[in-house]
């Protein structure tokens, strides 16, 4: 698998580094002879020195034989205008751009490729989709509901009157009468991994296990959850830049309907019980800028903006910010970021989250007592790189803090895993086939359970595993 | 700016009042009123087309006229002003008003829609001037101007200058590239409700001519009446209702009624001002309507629903008809409808009064306030329909509340003088700059205007046209910063 990338920045390189880890064959174009020499001197791979929107220089990089182009130069209009070119000369290339404006990327999906761009990058965005989800879903206490809502998957703590604390799975299996799966249990000691519980596994007090199962099943097992609580009420974010207006968009509920009407209409959504999966938040804006700060005020109603400096000395005690359950620093430099992360956490806000630009300070942010930190190069990169791995295995759900993913992935007609049972799948340790959706009904497999095309199958999987997964399902040189 | 261009559009302009007068002159010939009421009509008319002819003959450049600010404004206070003058005659001339000053409050009264009226007895009067008096109401309800500009492609640029000046409300919401477009529409859909009304009301069992004469009067949000008692005199619910309904929808915004047509619904239900208007409709017809069953006026509460619900139409809306005597109303009934003379209806419609997009821009604006008390370094906007209002649009409502307060006030200062209690004084001049009609008093539903002092008939009338171009147009011709430029 041959792929070309346009752009030997700090996207291009690091995507490039990672390619040639996973061992495809990659071609750097890079307009610049100097970045380009030195990529070519730190890199296991091809590089172009030339303007890439040229066709001879496209040429000259094999194209023909590459099967994606992913343009990832500065420039909104050079990556379009690139994979304009790339389209009409080589049209069985898929095509990646880089675009920051947003528009492109509210594109619908099923659109086949606009401007010769068959997927839309933007930086921002991804980004700011990974924040959501940390603020959205992260947490001990988790619940990931799968679409049809049969099935749930739940991590909670084992207590001492738990059923399942202090025997062997396989007990637990035949004294509780209800069906569940143990996807996943984390030992409760510093460094545990978490793994897949065998029958013998006897989880004890204090771990964490991950059940997937029918929600009343799943209550009889664990007790039900408590009301659940909105751990995000009140969320604080500085800096108004694009990354810091999507994620307060995202957690404002803009597009919702607002007002009592938009009430009923998410209660209706929501199918009358779980009115709290879309809740009101109360969300700040802290950014420094006034005429910023007015456009932010006029695009986000519902959305507290303050015209003021993170870094100023009273800030948290006058705004009321000590209260927030989560603290986003978002601004633009990411020792600032650190800086009001850390001091967030000083004046006890739960969690706390930073952006950066690269992983220079990543060892910093555990002494620092920062909850996370993503940067947003790694995000373009990850998110290109699923991308790459084909439409059919998708990412679910990512426990971003443990490093545990949900997979999905369809199974084709008369294509490899179909016929075949679970057992004979021979998965890696680490990873489980949790549920099998055939015709829109999900149920909990066992290893006997036999795949048929078009069934959708979730898989359970640390970060270990991933690989072997990917390897297995979407075949050899993926 | 030449002045012969705004000669010529006023002689374009008198040329169509003439057209209408015609009309009822043929009235008068039909229903066999005499050669004093034909000629009434006939001698303007034809002064007016003379005018007109003459104007053209001596100033004959074919140029298309731009007009500036400064200049559309100077036309539009005088368009009304000529409109009046002229219209007056016929009153004069048959002899039915001995006085020119009260002529001229009556026609004044019907192009702002007004319908105060200086007739103690209209069932007297020829069917002809009836007509006249609701002509009056019907052309000017959707504006003089606005009449013209979608008639007349003579004017370049500017169009929207005049209309603007003109249009009740903040701004003019274009729906088509051209001015005189959305004139059109705008026409075409007040026409539309006419033929509408007209055609339910004879339904309901009224005379053609009352229904043409009361219609006119509805969609117009005029008020004059074809009988003393107003509405009353028909005593049917069913035309109530339909009159109700149409007072309602006149007092909405017309580019409203256009998206709807364009199947824009969800603007449409969603838009705040129409919202606040009829929550303000519907919460002061029950308040009226629970008063009324409490203080044992109507038999039962849908009665007095019915009566409510119609006077407060009449008056949110500036119509000012009436059903029943409403001065004999308990005292809190007629509060609610005092405190809705202040309030009128929406922008862009035929009604008079503050208009409640006003309101709803200062009540958003002061909940604003509110915040920054809290959070002193906050950033907030206002916004009306989720879309953000600048900061001028909250200050030209401010400073136009202002206005209409303080004109009010010197208003019943003037009325105070002839001798006039704080009851009739103040509703008098809440009635007239309101365009609504009636007061309370001695100016209350059942009595009339012709009882004041010429000054004070004249000082009304110019309340009745400064209300109905929003004070600014008619003021700027005052200040001294327009006789410098």
């Amino acid at each position: 698998m041959r792929i070309v990338i346009l752009g030997a920045g700090s996207v291009g390189t690091q995507l490039a580094r990672r390619l040639t880890d996973e061992g495809k064959d990659v071609v750097l174009i890079e307009k610049d002879p100097d970045t380009a020499r030195v990529a070519a001197n730190s890199l296991d791979c091809l590089v172009v020195q030339g303007d890439g929107s040229l066709p001879e220089i496209l040429e000259k990089t094999g194209l023909s034989k590459a099967s994606h182009f992913i343009a990832l130069t500065g420039s909104d209009e050079v990556n379009m205008v690139t994979c304009s070119v790339v389209a009409a000369e080589y049209a069985k290339v898929r095509r990646t751009a880089r675009v920051r404006n947003p528009y492109f990327s509210k594109l619908a999906p099923s659109r086949h490729s606009f401007m010769g761009v068959d997927r839309f990058v933007n930086p921002d965005i991804e980004t700011a989709r990974a924040f959501l989800s940390l603020v959205t879903r992260g947490g001990d206490e988790d619940i990931v509901r799968f679409e049809d809502e049969r099935l749930e998957l739940r991590s909670s703590r084992i207590a001492p009157n738990s059923p399942l604390c202090g025997r062997s799975m396989k007990e637990s299996r035949a004294t509780i009468k209800r069906g569940f799966l143990a996807a996943a249990l984390e030992r409760n000691r510093e460094g545990a991994e978490p793994e897949v519980p065998s029958g013998d596994t006897i989880p004890e007090v204090g771990d964490s296990i991950y059940l997937l199962g029918a929600p009343e099943d799943l209550d009889a097992i664990l007790g039900r959850p408590e009301a659940h609580r909105d751990r995000a009420r009140k969320v604080v974010i500085t800096g108004g830049g694009p990354i810091g207006r999507f994620v307060a968009e995202g957690l404002s509920g803009i597009g919702d309907d607002l007002g009592l009407l938009g009430a009923v209409n998410r209660f209706l959504r929501s199918g009358g019980k779980a009115s709290d999966r879309c809740p009101r938040r109360e969300v700040v804006i802290i950014e420094r800028d006034m005429a910023l700060c007015k456009i932010l005020a006029r695009d986000l109603p519902g959305v507290l903006v303050l015209n003021r400096e993170i870094g100023e000395e009273d800030i948290f005690q006058e705004e009321g910010l000590e209260r927030a359950d989560v603290f986003l620093a978002l601004d633009r430099h990411q020792e600032e970021n650190l800086l009001s992360a850390a001091r967030a956490k000083a004046f006890g806000i739960p969690r706390t989250l930073a952006l950066a630009e690269n992983n220079t300070y990543l060892p910093l942010v555990a002494r620092l007592g920062i909850d996370s930190v993503l940067s947003v190069r790694s995000n373009v990169v990850a998110s290109i790189i699923e991308y790459l791995r084909g439409g059919s295995l998708t990412t679910l759900h990512s426990f971003f803090d443990r490093g545990l993913k949900i997979l999905e992935f369809t199974v084709q007609q008369g294509k490899k895993p179909s016929g075949l049972a679970l057992k004979e799948l021979k998965l890696q340790r680490g990873a489980l086939v949790i549920y099998v959706n055939r015709e829109g009904h999900s149920s909990l497999p066992t290893g006997e359970t036999r795949l048929e095309g078009g069934d959708r199958i979730g898989i359970f999987t640390n970060m270990e595993a991933i690989r072997s997964v990917e390897e297995l399902f979407l075949g050899e040189g993926a | 700016m030449k002045s012969t261009a705004i000669l010529k559009l006023l002689a374009l302009l008198l040329v169509m009042i003439s057209a209408f007068m015609l009309v009822c002159a043929s009235a008068a010939l039909y229903f066999g009123e005499g050669p004093k009421v034909l000629s009434a009509f006939l001698i303007p008319a034809g002064g007016a087309i003379a005018f007109c002819v003459s104007v053209f003959i001596f100033f004959p450049s074919k140029e298309k006229s731009y007009f500036s600010a400064k200049a559309g404004y100077l036309f539009v206070s005088l368009a009304w002003v000529a409109a009046s003058a002229v219209s007056a005659i016929p009153f004069v001339l048959t002899g039915v008003v001995p006085s020119y000053a009260d002529a001229f409050f009556e026609t004044m009264s019907g192009f702002t829609t007004t319908g105060a009226s200086i007739f103690p007895d209209v069932e007297v009067l020829p069917k002809a001037i009836l007509l006249w008096r609701a002509t009056t109401h019907w052309i000017g309800g959707m504006g003089i101007v606005v009449l013209t500009v979608a008639v007349f492609p003579l004017l370049g640029l500017g169009g929207l200058q005049l209309v603007e000046a003109e249009a009740p409300g903040p701004s003019v919401d274009k729906i088509t590239p051209r001015m005189a477009g959305t004139a059109k529409i705008l026409w075409f859909i007040y026409v539309l409700f006419t033929i509408l009304e007209i055609a339910l009301l004879c339904l309901g069992g009224m005379p053609l001519f009352d229904s043409v004469c009361n219609t006119f009067a509805t969609v117009a949000t005029g008020g004059f009446g074809m009988k003393n008692l107003s509405i009353g005199y028909y005593g049917s619910p069913f035309v109530d209702i339909v009159i109700t309904v149409f007072m309602v929808l006149a007092g909405m915004n017309f580019t409203l009624f256009y998206r709807l047509g364009k199947g824009e619904l969800r603007t449409v239900f969603k838009d705040s001002e129409a919202r606040a208007y009829l929550g303000v409709f519907f919460g002061a017809s029950a308040l009226i309507a629970l008063d009324l069953t409490g203080n044992g006026v109507f038999g039962n509460f849908w009665t007095s629903f019915r009566f409510g619900a119609f006077q407060s139409a009449s008056i949110l809306t500036t119509t000012g008809f009436m059903t029943t005597d409403f001065d004999l109303w308990p005292p809190f009934s007629r509060v609610v409808l005092v405190l809705l003379m202040f309030i009128g209806g929406c922008a862009g419609s035929t009604a008079g009064g503050i208009k409640v997009v006003r309101y709803l821009v200062l009540f958003k604006q002061s909940a604003v306030e509110l915040k920054y008390l809290i959070f002193p370094r906050g950033v907030f906007t206002v916004r009306v329909n989720g879309e953000a209002v600048r900061k001028m649009v909250v200050f030209d409502a401010a400073s136009f509340f202002f206005m209409y307060i303080m004109t009010f006030l010197c208003g019943t200062l003037v009325v105070a003088s002839a001798g006039y209690g704080l009851e009739s004084a103040m509703t008098a001049v809440l009635a007239t700059l309101g365009n609504i009609g009636p007061g309370l008093a001695l100016v209350g539903p059942t009595k009339n205007y012709a009882h004041f002092p010429d000054y004070v008939t004249w000082c009304l009338s110019f309340l009745m046209l400064a209300g109905r171009l929003e004070l600014y147009t008619v003021f700027v011709l005052f200040s001294s910063a327009y006789r410098r430029r």
